[in-house]
């Protein structure tokens, strides 16, 4: 079963969260020519169980989602003991975000609209170095 | 507040106490003075704070207005530049990869340009600079038009609309053709968006009461709750179910249909339950019925 699901997680994947559609396919298709393997959840409430599936080495995360906001995610993935680089990417700009968003262990802020050398600027730092193998998130 | 309180109790205090154990006809004077004096200005103090919380409630909307706005045009910003990024630095070699590069950037430059005439026709509504048309014009022609549009919106999965006309096609009303016939298209392509293509049932009801022209819009969409209801008619507001399906919408188009029904005197109600599809219904007033009542 573990192993299964660790073939089935390529080791350069990437977590995209993020509801408008024209955004998500836009990064896909940039991190894909970047040789990653992104994936698009557009939905707050399916992210968790997609970062246990996929082992993301990154994930993008979009602020404003339906039914759950980014950052009441961001706060229970970390509370859950993930530790998966966040950038976080939003419209917003209120300084309150911003500070929410990094208190709460997000990587970095990018305000929308970004260029996108300056996304991919971001994240080699980030993500790069692969992470050693973490052990499985326990729940609770 | 307790700096101005403490002050006015004082003041009443003395009022009284003179107008009740002052002697001669000054004592009396001063008294009737000093009352009045109070009166006045915590009469003022009332009014100004009135003002004062009116203005802060303005200022609020405003920025919050600005704030949803701000964030509406960004989005499709953010993959326009995306998209110019990705052609411009020759990131794509594959040609279907190129042409879904294009087809999105064309479709979100179209977005942001519904976006902005969608937002100007909403002001224009509010602050009633738009001028209606109000000569005679025939409600079957409305809802002709408004097919029309509907048919040339939803291309992508075509659509019969169930029409029950009710003799109406030649009543009459005062209105203007255009406006109504768009508010209307607005309430069958939000139908048709807000449905699963493989059930999809949308239909039109229209029938004339005494007083009224009625036009009801149904669907057999997942429905929208209690709690929605109202906040659904106000400028970015979405409906759960909208925001969940993944359409693009701004949330100003059931806002502008209700600024045009109003302001063809008419009101807009909404039916529905979660689960059992929607039902938007416009009245529109008959032309002489104020006389006949």
């Amino acid at each position: 079963m573990a192993a299964d699901e660790q073939a089935a997680a390529p080791q350069n994947a990437i977590l995209i969260v993020e509801d408008d559609a024209a955004i998500a396919t836009g990064l896909a298709l940039n991190l894909r020519l970047e040789g990653y393997a992104p994936s698009v959840v557009a939905d707050g409430d399916q992210v968790v169980e997609a970062v246990r599936e996929r082992r993301p080495v990154l994930i993008l995360l979009d602020l404003s989602l339906p039914k759950r906001d980014g950052l009441q995610i961001l706060g229970e993935l970390r509370r859950s003991g993930d530790r998966t680089p966040v950038i976080v990417l939003s419209a917003r700009e209120g300084e309150y975000d911003k500070v929410g968003a990094l208190r709460l262990g997000a990587d970095d802020y990018v305000t929308k609209p970004f260029a996108l050398a300056e996304l991919m600027a971001t994240w080699p730092s980030i993500s790069r170095p692969a992470p050693s193998p973490r052990p499985a998130p326990r729940c609770g | 507040m307790l700096a101005t309180l403490v002050p006015t109790v004082f003041m009443i205090a003395l009022g009284i106490l003179l107008l009740a154990l002052g002697r001669g006809t000054e004592a009396v004077v001063i008294g009737v003075l000093v009352l009045a004096f109070c009166t006045t200005s915590v009469t003022g103090y009332i009014l100004g704070s009135i003002f004062v919380s009116r203005g802060a409630q303005v200022a609020r909307f405003q920025h919050d207005f600005m704030s949803l706005v701000s964030h509406e045009l960004r989005t499709p910003l953010t993959s326009i530049l995306m998209f110019l990024d990705t052609l411009r630095d020759e990131r794509l070699t594959d040609p279907t990869e190129k042409r879904q590069c294009l087809d999105l950037l064309d479709q979100e430059v179209r977005r942001l340009d519904q976006l902005l005439e969608r937002l100007l026709q909403l002001s224009r509504l509010q602050s009633r600079r738009q001028e209606f048309d109000r000569s005679p014009i025939k409600m079957g022609d409305v809802i002709r038009d408004a097919l029309t549009i509907f048919d040339a919106a939803t291309l992508s999965s075509r659509t019969e609309v169930a029409l029950d006309l009710d003799g109406i096609d030649k009543l009459e009303l005062r209105g203007d053709r255009v406006a109504l016939s768009q508010a209307l298209s607005n309430l069958l392509i939000n139908a048709w968006k807000y449905t699963c293509e493989d059930t999809r049932r949308i239909e039109l009801h229209a029938r004339a009461t005494d007083r009224h022209i009625e036009v009801a819009v149904s669907d057999n969409g997942p429905g929208i709750g209690r709690d929605e209801q109202k906040r659904i008619f106000e400028q970015f507001e979405r409906g759960g179910a909208g925001e969940a399906s993944g359409q693009h919408g701004s949330g100003l188009g059931l806002a502008i249909v209700r600024a045009v029904v109003r302001a063809h005197r008419g009101r807009i109600d909404l039916r529905s339950r979660p689960g059992e599809g929607a039902e938007f219904r416009i009245r529109l007033p008959r032309p002489g019925a104020a006389q006949r009542s």
